[in-house]
């Protein structure tokens, strides 16, 4: 729990370039008088000014021009590719999603059964665990092929551990709509619910494994 | 060294190919320098190239070595930020600032090479430091220190424990908090950079702000009883 008033909490964690002067006289009048608030508000500024000790500036090496246009001209001299890597790359998207639909229709409406991450997954220490594959090291990985961080950080947000397979090689974008479709239950949907996009692997999808690592 | 460089950079944007007409800028970017820049590189001007990458070097570097902590792979990738965007000046179309671009390209190339770095560390038995979700992270460059031995070492933990700190971030505060911190942009650059609301913005920097508070506080209080 918090030691700090909770009316002062958006004041106390500014640095004092970021307050105007109403603000800091309110914050300085505040913290007069409540001690959790002055230590508080001092741990803040000590750490925010540690910051500092974080990476000095670099200076930009100068052989990076070089190195750059080095490659361009070597580009330059390749014959042109049949299909701009763009396109090539939203193709295999626009395939990935359509083999998930047919998965997810097949999972959903022939089998009877959705996917079920939360509720048929084994118990680690009281927590759940959600299998995020990421794919081998011997495969072809394209250039945006990683594990959504975002994906990361709301499983871990909504108490689940997070196992890395990286046995699996398959990942697939998706989209709002194709999310709410897959999710069968408020759990799943909680699971599958992402800001940013969720990349799901098509092979946990399809085998329905959760848990511990293969 | 520097002057073989420079050299080389002339020597490159000497061999000029055709140029053709430059297209309007929307009026709204009319003034904008890069956007400028970009539109005479996708007309097939390299000086304008050049120029944009003269004027962005210093920012797409230290972009790249505070998220990945290692200096060869921040000139590496750096390379790669700008050859990415050349590669599509023919595609560009001027509809936001430069720097937005600019910031979500690095970003991309920035979370990738992470991801597959946690990738490769995950197959590996050297374990010698733990990210957040329990990923393993790129080994960071350590500064060499000035000053008497104490403050050296003093000086080296704090700056160790706050390289962890900050590594030890969820990813999205971890980019918000560096971008607002260490790369001075304002909480609307930020939102536009990430493609988010401002308040979300604000949102993650301050939960960054209350985890990194916690993250250094027993080693400030530490200093504090030592002192």
């Amino acid at each position: 729990m918090s030691d700090w008033c909770s009316s002062f909490e958006d004041l106390l964690f500014e640095p004092e370039e970021e307050l105007s002067d109403d603000e800091c006289s309110k914050l300085a009048k505040h913290i007069e008088k409540c001690e959790n608030c002055r230590q508080e508000r001092e741990l803040f500024l000590e750490s925010w000014t540690a910051l500092d000790e974080f990476e000095p500036e670099l200076e930009p090496c100068p052989l990076i021009r070089a190195k750059v246009w080095e490659k361009i001209r070597e580009e330059e001299q390749l014959p042109p590719p049949l299909i701009e890597e763009e396109t090539a790359e939203s193709f295999n998207r626009v395939l990935q999603t359509l083999s998930l639909a047919g998965l997810a229709l097949i999972l959903g409406f022939g089998l009877g059964r959705g996917i079920r991450p939360a509720t048929d997954a084994p118990q680690a220490n009281g927590q759940t665990t959600v299998a995020v594959s990421a794919p081998s090291e011997g495969s072809a990985a394209r250039q945006d092929d990683f594990i959504d961080p975002a994906m990361i950080e709301l499983a871990s947000q909504e108490g689940y551990s997070v196992e890395i397979f990286p046995e699996s090689t398959s990942f697939t974008p998706l989209d709002q709509e194709m999310r709410t479709a897959l999710a069968t239950s408020d759990e799943e949907r909680v699971w599958l619910q992402q800001e940013q996009g969720a990349v799901v692997p098509v092979q946990y999808i399809s085998q329905g494994q959760v848990g511990a690592a293969p | 060294m520097l002057a073989t460089a420079q050299s080389k950079i002339c020597g490159s944007v000497g061999s000029k190919k055709a140029v053709k007409k430059v297209e309007p800028l929307p009026p709204e970017y009319a003034d904008d320098i890069d956007l400028q820049l970009m539109a005479r590189v996708k007309a097939g001007d390299d000086e304008a190239f050049n120029q944009l990458m003269l004027r962005h070097e210093k920012t797409v570097v230290n972009l790249v070595y505070r998220f990945t902590g290692n200096r060869e792979i921040a000139g590496d990738l750096a390379q790669e930020v700008f050859l990415r965007i050349y590669r599509a000046s023919g595609r560009f179309e001027a509809k936001a600032k430069f720097f937005t671009y600019l910031y979500k390209v690095t970003l991309n190339l920035c979370r990738n090479y992470r991801a597959k770095a946690q990738r490769r560390q995950t197959t590996s038995l050297s374990a010698p430091r733990s990210g957040y979700g329990g990923e393993e992270l790129p080994t960071r460059d350590i500064e060499d220190p000035v000053g008497s031995a104490e403050e050296q070492v003093s000086r080296l933990e704090l700056s160790e424990m706050v390289r962890e700190a900050v590594d030890t971030l969820p990813e999205q505060q971890r980019e918000a908090v560096i971008l607002q911190r260490f790369q001075g942009l304002a909480y609307e650059e930020i939102a536009e950079a990430l493609n988010l609301s401002v308040p979300a913005v604000k949102s993650r920097i301050h939960r960054a702000k209350l985890n990194l508070k916690e993250k250094l506080t027993p080693y400030l209080e530490r200093g504090e009883s030592v002192a």
